[in-house]
């Protein structure tokens, strides 16, 4: 693709955006946005809807029976009410708006273009999506239709290109015409695009991991039905993906809430929607289950279909998983809970938290803020973040604006 | 026991006896399952009973990936002679493989015959030049020290120009050795530069470029090869190897296959099943090197690979695989500079 490509496109989008403030004020075209969220809200949640329709019927990498557990969180805080608490928890100065934001998607999960140009388009910012060639791009045409069936001058907003991650001069393109840049990537993505960047123009959310804790007063079987789910969806990819959870208790509570948690997975509707096949990923779970054979105590749980793994380590620490499935569970006391987090400290993006309540759930929350987790939701909604989410602690909406 | 079977493989290495290879597997597996407490823990949590492994494709392999986070050691590591590194961004990320002075001797025993078996693509008496840190600057690169073992007569490490020079000015023949990344880094430093290198001389490459420098399909590295140096397809050699291994494969040409010498084996393995691919299917590498005396002589690479007649055809690493391989060693050496 010629860099004038992306120059073009760009060009086109600000002229609309340009007409679009004309005609209506940015006052008016943010009244706009609201309603056109809150509308496509509303039609989503209709099974008539053709636009979901054609989304429950498409074959893809994401089908719609695993991305409706994260449409249904995102849908409820795309309702007009949600959004105003969002831009009155945010306020900006309107004339700092930025013409056109540029998106660097990663294709990890699918509606990371729903949530980021949904932001934009709040504070009035045309988008110009860049999605990797890899990636299934459907899910961002359901949502750019969906907006052109109920406001096309505001679906006109918005527009896609796909090219190589790293492709020089059309990323250094993106960030010429492009006011702010939203990147979602490994941190080396992030790094490369700042290089291209005007200083202070990308809003980067690089590498992030999750995990989960389920505390001694938990129901585990609700639990672990629920963190099944957020491991089984988008084939733990996301960075609110669990790596590790931590079980209250000792070694012999964590075996047993993992076992529990390899029924729950082998149960759940989610693992029994197929991975396309793919003998890297599959290599990668063989080398994560022999890896854990290392390990002493270690006990290996695991899926003959290769889509999920549990291993129960009986050291308190925090594992990176490779992912597509293979969690680890772990003992842990609140009090160390501290230590064992420490390894990715700064790199924690949420945690599902099973069974507290009052003064300990308090304690619990101020610990993980500190470490830096910016998401904390009961199991199952891991993967349901709203709108509103301070995505890497930052304000969704202000981070945007110049 | 052991001293006979230490001699045992030596001999098997430089005279290989048929029926001799899976006998010599067994009873090294065996030992190994004895002395080294990672890989016997290792074992015993594998399905099969270690009484039950009675042939090669019983022995259980280790991730090559396990060399980070344990020590694969047959003896106790403060003992240990040598220790070569695989790459990794930080020390704690490095695999370490482990050799004492027996595991030490065994391992240049073999690096020397497997060079030997490829002396009739080799010039005869020519020198070695490496492209590479000299191993008492790199003691832990498996790379350099195995070229020191062959002999390198000449290194060449962060200094460009030096190289063109020495090669502009050559007359006989010789063998240059050198990794990927640092072959293009040498064209990308002399763009308008050939340098026809004198008829019979021969490049041999290891390692790969994934996320270091730039990277070249692999078609377009070849190419570069022998327009850049002037040099036929058979003369322009591959070599494939890892610190984890105490020898290596060879491959003639853009299009030839990775040959192993008679001690070392390989499989290519479904990554679903655990078993053997179908003929012509791709899958992971398992390779099985009689000369890995200390450590672990079965390792599941994270290779992908397809066999071709009597060798294999490397895919590539995984995408998302660690970066490594031993030549990236050198570049993590090359990069602190």
């Amino acid at each position: 693709m010629d860099p004038r490509v992306i120059a073009d496109v760009a060009s086109k989008l600000k002229h609309r955006r340009s007409d679009l403030m004309a005609a209506y004020g940015y006052a008016g075209v943010q009244t706009r946005v609201l309603g056109a969220l809150d509308e496509l809200a509303y039609q989503w949640k209709d099974p008539r809807y053709p636009v979901r329709i054609r989304a429950e019927s498409a074959p893809g990498r994401w089908p719609y029976s695993m991305v409706k557990v994260s449409l249904q969180g995102l849908l409820a805080s795309f309702s007009a009410d949600s959004v105003q608490k969002l831009i009155r928890s945010e306020p900006f100065e309107a004339s700092r708006s930025p013409e056109l934001v540029g998106h660097v998607l990663a294709d990890n999960t699918p509606l990371l273009g729903w949530v980021t140009v949904a932001r934009a388009l709040l504070v009035g910012s045309a988008s110009l999506v860049k999605m990797p060639t890899t990636a299934d791009a459907q899910w961002l045409d359901y949502f750019v239709a969906t907006l052109g069936d109920i406001a096309p001058e505001i679906a006109g907003l918005v527009d896609s290109l796909a090219w190589r991650g790293g492709t020089a001069s059309l990323d250094s393109e993106l960030c010429r015409v492009c006011d702010r840049v939203a990147v979602y990537g490994d941190d080396s993505t992030v790094d490369a695009i700042i290089r291209h960047a005007r200083s202070g123009s990308v809003v980067g959310y690089g590498h992030r991991v999750s995990g989960g804790i389920v505390m001694s007063t938990a129901d585990p079987q609700t639990a672990a039905e629920g963190f099944a789910k957020d491991v089984l969806l988008y084939d733990q990819g996301g960075c609110l993906s669990p790596h590790t959870i931590f079980v209250e208790g000792d070694e012999r509570d964590a075996r047993s809430f993992g076992e529990r948690l390899a029924t729950a997975l082998a149960a759940s509707e989610y693992s029994r929607i197929p991975m396309p096949p793919n003998g890297v990923r599959a290599g990668k779970v063989r080398e994560a289950r022999d890896m854990a054979r290392l390990e002493e105590g270690a006990t290996i749980i695991s899926d003959p279909s290769m889509r999920w793994t549990v291993i129960v380590l009986p050291k308190s620490m925090f594992r990176l998983s490779p992912t597509h499935g293979i969690v680890y569970v772990t003992p842990i006391t609140q009090e160390l809970l501290a230590g064992s987090l420490s390894p990715v400290a700064g790199k924690l993006q949420g945690f599902g938290l099973a069974g507290s309540k009052g003064s300990r759930q308090a304690n619990l929350y101020a610990q993980l803020t500190e470490f830096g987790v910016s998401y904390i939701c009961k199991p199952g909604l891991m993967q349901a973040p709203p709108l509103e989410w301070r995505e890497n602690g930052l304000d969704v909406l202000r981070s945007l604006i110049m | 026991m052991r001293a006979d079977l230490l001699q045992s493989i030596q001999r098997y290495i430089v005279n290989p006896a048929p029926g001799q290879f899976e006998p010599l597997t067994l009873a090294l597996f065996r030992r190994q399952y004895d002395l080294n407490s990672a890989y016997r823990r290792y074992v015993d949590a594998c399905p099969s009973a270690v009484g039950d492994i009675t042939s090669l494709v019983d022995i259980p392999s280790v991730p090559a990936q396990a060399f980070k986070t344990v020590s694969l050691s047959c003896t106790s590591t403060d003992g240990c002679a040598a220790v070569f590194e695989s790459s990794g961004t930080t020390q704690a990320l490095a695999g370490k493989h482990w050799m004492d002075s027996d595991a030490l001797a065994l391992y240049e025993l073999s690096l020397v015959q497997g060079y030997d078996r490829i002396q009739s693509a080799l010039p005869a008496n020519a020198p070695l030049w490496a492209i590479m840190p000299p191993a008492a600057d790199a003691p832990h690169s498996s790379l350099s020290h195995m070229l020191a073992t062959l002999g390198a007569s000449h290194w060449f490490w962060d200094d460009w120009s030096l190289l063109a020079r020495a090669l502009t000015n050559l007359t006989t023949p010789i063998v240059l050795f050198g990794t990927g990344f640092a072959f293009v880094a040498l064209f990308d430093a002399f763009p308008e530069t050939n340098w026809p290198l004198p008829a019979g001389s021969v490049v041999i490459n290891t390692g790969g470029f994934k996320g270091r420098t730039r990277e070249i399909a692999r078609t377009d590295f070849y190419s570069l090869l022998r327009d850049r140096f002037e040099l036929p397809d058979g003369a322009c050699l591959a070599e494939y190897g890892m610190s984890e291994m105490a020898s290596q494969f060879y491959a003639i040409g853009e299009e030839g296959a990775f040959l192993a010498p008679p001690w070392l084996r390989t499989r290519i393995i479904d990554p679903y099943t655990g078993d053997d691919v179908e003929a012509g299917e791709p899958g992971l590498l398992r390779v099985y090197d009689l000369a890995n005396w200390n450590s672990v002589l079965a390792i599941q690479t994270q290779d992908m690979a397809v066999a071709d007649g009597a060798g294999f055809r490397l895919l590539g690493r995984a995408p998302d695989a660690d970066v490594r391989g031993c030549s990236l060693t050198v570049e993590e050496l090359w990069t602190r500079e």
